[in-house]
């Protein structure tokens, strides 16, 4: 037997867990699908290719409150704030599902955790929305995960004629489904050939770009005229590093009120100028070549190194929003197609 | 614009060749037929790569700002509104027009991919334009629709169908005339709401903007050496996000682009997250334009209605 | 101290110290406000901290006391932007926020029994002085010390009493300090320190050189290190990038896959050249 959850009974699923728990979820406005704290189950929507923003939002915030302090006569008193809430993340496509898998390992390994993001982690249960008509865009396949994958989610839905066949992977995802037992049924459906048939979907994009041999070869490519070629057309803008659910590179910055002030972390690009600027004004990357050849190199060639994996889930977010198509896609197909010869400049 | 694209070879190749330009910006296929992207062109082989239809839409003319510090002579394609935007780096002495080879491009519309693509999210092959219709030609077969409806809006009150001036000129000149007056229509309708409701109504707007400065990044009348949001000290803008500092990100770029915006649209066009960033630099051009009685405040001029202090003036210059 | 590693925790300025003529570096004696970490706090020669101006900003600042010497923590700082124009501010007494101490150290078993050659430009004496005196603590377990420093002028040099007064003292340590140029009361050498180090030529067998400061200096101290023969196993640097969390995790101070607030900032010129060129 399986779990089942039937189509109209969605918005009362959305309503029982908000019981219990805040609700984050797709929600149209003003033309596009975005991922916003909301407690109207009628607002949500399923009908989306992705969201325009990813689900890192909610794990890793634009800004985090790192914690207050207070100067008082000769006397400094700092006090961390921690997320408090217990939350679920609705509708995440298995490509934003992988990328917290991706995030996890930087925040999570080495000799630091980065305790802010683990604490919205370990307080968020994220329910995953197969996806049953992949788009133009989409490129899940090349990176081995695809419209079926659940990995990263803890309850997982695939929509299946009249509702959603549900999976749950965690103790989490078993807790919400305990919370919201009187609306899923138990039906005579084989889970395994549901979860099958979206691992078979075909993406057209994905299933013909193949990143084999990529981070290999790009160890050989630091000074290869392709960065040179590539960059000329970037604007700069944070647009990819912003949408993309797996960049996750930091800043941090004082608010100060008279004697009070917090400390937040905000997100950072490295595609804006100043990102490596040092105070004496020298600059390791001081043009967009430097600026994109670290991002692509980062996520195809540097994160391999340091976790075994590729920093990209094939979401497509670059592909529909960067203003001048310097995309994932494009970037690996460039170097697919070069040749390895390093070529020395400054020579 | 496909049938100009053997000439337009051509020409960057001689171009190219004869050392008219060091380099030239023009467009090569993306991803999709809606999603042309900029090229930029080093020898005459790279020709065979270039592309251009009727989704060409990027102001390339802000790319000189790139190469300031160079000596090249820089060919680049414009259509009458990048020819605009061009105009604005002249005119605020950014750029100097002997380092620039422009290659005019007549144009009588440039379509809005979002607006196609949601009729046509994917196997678009090409736009077809049959008089006030176009034929929007896929994989899956043919889509009529009313053209108007599917041009960006800039295009819709263009002045320019063909670029002011140029070096050279790409095919014959096409007839001009916009296709609507602007009438502002929209800043009126804004202006109508109660204040609540426009307040409501741009609150939801800023907390969704991402500051990536995408919209900065692309816009010529940002072509500021250093912008006062990049400087660490005085910082005058929060690193941090929030709704103030989204305004005062927003409203701060707004003024000072006003009376100096050329009306192109690319802010809202690469806007990610749909900021009608539009709306405020057409209600400041609007009120510009009332206040100063300059007819077309979006066309550069020498004298910028707010570029200017007169003795006479009736305010303090404080 | 908090679980969280990124909030920092409240110490004192005990003392300050104006290095230079113009005081653009100043040195900082810190101790922290808990009496537990001022006690448990342990680092070694070449790992940096956080110091926190609160309402400001964090910089990473390389240790310059040394652990042979505990009890506080010392830091020069020179002002060269945002948070050290607020640090050179402040007064003894004051509060900051101290977090760390992150990034490697320098190779002291490997430098056990060798010929030491020190050479420094500038502040980049700064992470040297903690290895120096942590040498010169347990002096009798190092071979002969050669510290050869130069500044812009009489006026840049830093730690004067350490180098003209307390350092030659020890066995068998020698100090050379050049200016780029003198002034009416200087005596010493006049020359850049690449240069002078060639003309002092401390020899390659069984040594090893630590070399710190401005970028450009590094470069020419490399070149003449290795005219001088010695091998790029047996040259140490190290190596700055905006930082701003130092635990690795905030993605912009790496070189290649290496990040140099938990990577470095110590090198041999040997894991140099397997990096990238960007830096």
């Amino acid at each position: 037997m399986t779990k089942v959850l039937p189509q109209g009974k969605l918005k009362d699923f959305l309503k029982d867990t908000m019981d219990k728990y805040s609700l984050v979820a797709p929600v149209r406005e003003d033309g596009v699908v975005v991922l916003k704290p909301t407690a109207d189950p009628e607002a949500v929507v399923t009908d989306y290719l992705n969201t325009v923003t990813s689900p890192k939002d909610f794990f890793f915030p634009q800004t985090e409150r790192m914690f207050r302090f207070q100067k008082t006569e000769g006397k400094i008193r700092v006090e961390e704030t921690t997320w408090q809430g217990k939350r679920v993340i609705f509708g995440v496509r298995p490509c934003d599902l992988g990328s917290l898998e991706l995030i996890d390992r930087v925040f999570q390994e080495g000799e630091y955790e980065e305790t802010y993001y683990l604490a919205r982690r370990e307080n968020t249960t994220v329910v995953g929305l197969a996806c049953s008509s992949p788009g133009p865009t989409c490129f899940c396949t090349t990176f081995g995960i695809t419209p079926g994958s659940p990995e990263g989610a803890d309850l997982m839905l695939y929509p299946d004629g009249e509702g959603f066949v549900v999976e749950v992977l965690t103790e989490k995802g078993e807790a919400l489904a305990q919370q919201t037992e009187t609306l899923l049924e138990d039906q005579d459906v084989d889970l395994a050939e549901v979860k099958g048939r979206f691992e078979g979907l075909k993406v057209p994009l994905g299933d013909h770009l193949s990143v084999d041999g990529v981070a290999a070869k790009l160890d050989g490519m630091f000074e290869h005229p392709v960065w040179a070629e590539l960059s000329p057309r970037c604007l700069g803008c944070g647009i990819c590093t912003y949408l993309c659910p797996t960049c996750h590179c930091f800043g941090m910055t004082d608010e100060v009120r008279g004697d009070q002030g917090v400390r937040l972390r905000c997100w950072d690009s490295c595609q804006f100028s100043d990102f490596t600027r040092m105070a004496g004004g020298h600059n390791p990357r001081p043009t967009k070549k430097e600026r994109v050849r670290q991002r692509f190199m980062h996520k195809l060639n540097y994160y391999v190194h340091r976790f075994g994996r590729y920093l990209c889930t094939g979401c497509g977010r670059c592909l529909e929003k960067c203003p001048v198509g310097l995309t994932m896609v494009h970037v690996i197909e460039k170097v697919n197609d070069s040749g390895t010869r390093e070529v020395a400049v400054n020579e | 614009m496909k049938e100009k694209l053997s000439e337009l070879k051509e020409t960057v190749a001689r171009l190219l060749k004869d050392r008219t330009v060091d380099f030239f910006i023009a467009y090569q296929a993306g991803h999709s037929q809606v999603e042309p992207i900029p090229f930029f062109l080093t020898t005459a082989e790279h020709v065979e790569n270039l592309f251009l239809n009727n989704f060409c839409a990027h102001n390339l003319s802000k790319y000189l700002l790139d190469y300031l510090a160079g000596d090249e002579v820089v060919g680049v394609l414009a259509k009458g509104c990048d020819l605009r935007a061009l105009k604005r780096l002249l005119t605020d002495h950014r750029v100097e027009r002997g380092r620039v080879f422009v290659v005019g491009l007549p144009c009588i519309g440039i379509y809005d991919r979002k607006k196609v693509q949601e009729v046509y999210p994917a196997g678009l092959v090409e736009v077809v334009e049959e008089g006030e219709e176009v034929i929007l030609r896929g994989e899956t077969g043919d889509k009529r629709v009313p053209r108007k409806e599917y041009l960006l809006p800039r295009c819709l009150t263009c002045p320019d169908h063909n670029p002011e001036f140029y070096d050279l000129l790409l095919g014959e000149k096409v007839a001009n005339g916009p296709l609507a007056e602007e009438d502002y229509s929209d800043v009126r309708a804004l202006e109508e709401w109660a204040p609540g409701e426009r307040r409501r109504y741009w609150t939801r707007q800023f907390e969704r903007c991402l500051r990536c400065y995408a919209c900065r990044n692309v816009c010529p009348a940002c072509n500021c050496r250093v912008c006062c949001f990049d400087v660490a000290e005085p910082r005058w803008l929060g690193k941090g996000t929030s709704l103030d500092e989204q305004e005062m990100f927003h409203f701060t770029r707004a003024m000072h682009v006003a009376g100096r915006c050329t009306g192109c649209g690319e802010c809202e066009r690469v806007c990610p997250v749909n900021i009608p960033l539009m709306k405020l630099n057409k209600k400041l051009a609007k009120d510009i334009g009332a206040l100063f009685h300059v007819p077309q405040a979006e066309i550069p001029t020498e004298v910028e209605p707010l570029g200017q202090f007169r003795l006479g003036d009736p305010d303090e210059f404080n | 101290m908090s679980k969280n590693p990124m909030v920092p925790n409240p110490a004192t300025i005990t003392k300050i110290t104006s290095e230079t003529g113009s005081g653009d570096v100043k040195t900082f004696r810190v101790v922290f406000d808990d009496p537990s970490l001022a006690e448990g706090f342990t680092y070694r020669s070449g790992q940096c901290a956080m110091l926190s101006v609160f309402g400001v900003g964090e910089c990473m600042i390389s240790i310059t006391s040394t652990p042979t010497r505990p009890g506080f923590l010392e830091f020069s700082v020179k002002k060269v932007g945002r948070v050290t124009d607020a640090l050179h501010e402040a007064r003894e007494g004051d509060k900051i926020g101290l977090r760390g101490p992150y990034g490697n150290c320098f190779p002291l078993e490997k430098m056990k029994g060798k010929n030491l050659v020190f050479v420094g430009g500038g502040i980049g004496l700064a992470p040297l002085r903690s290895l120096i005196n942590n040498v010169l603590d347990n002096r009798k377990e190092y071979g002969r010390v050669d510290i050869i420093y130069g500044a812009r002028s009489p006026q840049d040099l830093v730690f004067k009493e350490e180098l003209f007064q307390n350092w030659p003292k020890y066995q068998d340590t020698h100090v050379y300090v050049t200016v780029d140029a003198g002034d009416e009361e200087w005596k010493g050498p006049v020359g850049f320190v690449p240069p002078y180090l060639e003309e002092i030529n401390p020899s390659p067998e069984g040594a090893v050189a630590v070399t710190c400061g401005p970028p450009v200096m590094i470069k020419f101290v490399l070149q003449s290190l290795a005219k001088m023969g010695y091998t790029d196993d047996q040259i140490i640097t190290t190596l700055e990038m905006k930082m701003q969390c130092g635990i690795g995790k905030c993605g912009r101070c790496n070189i290649g896959d290496k990040y140099v607030c938990v990577d470095g900032p110590v090198f041999s010129v040997d894991q140099l050249q397997a990096l990238p060129d960007e830096f």
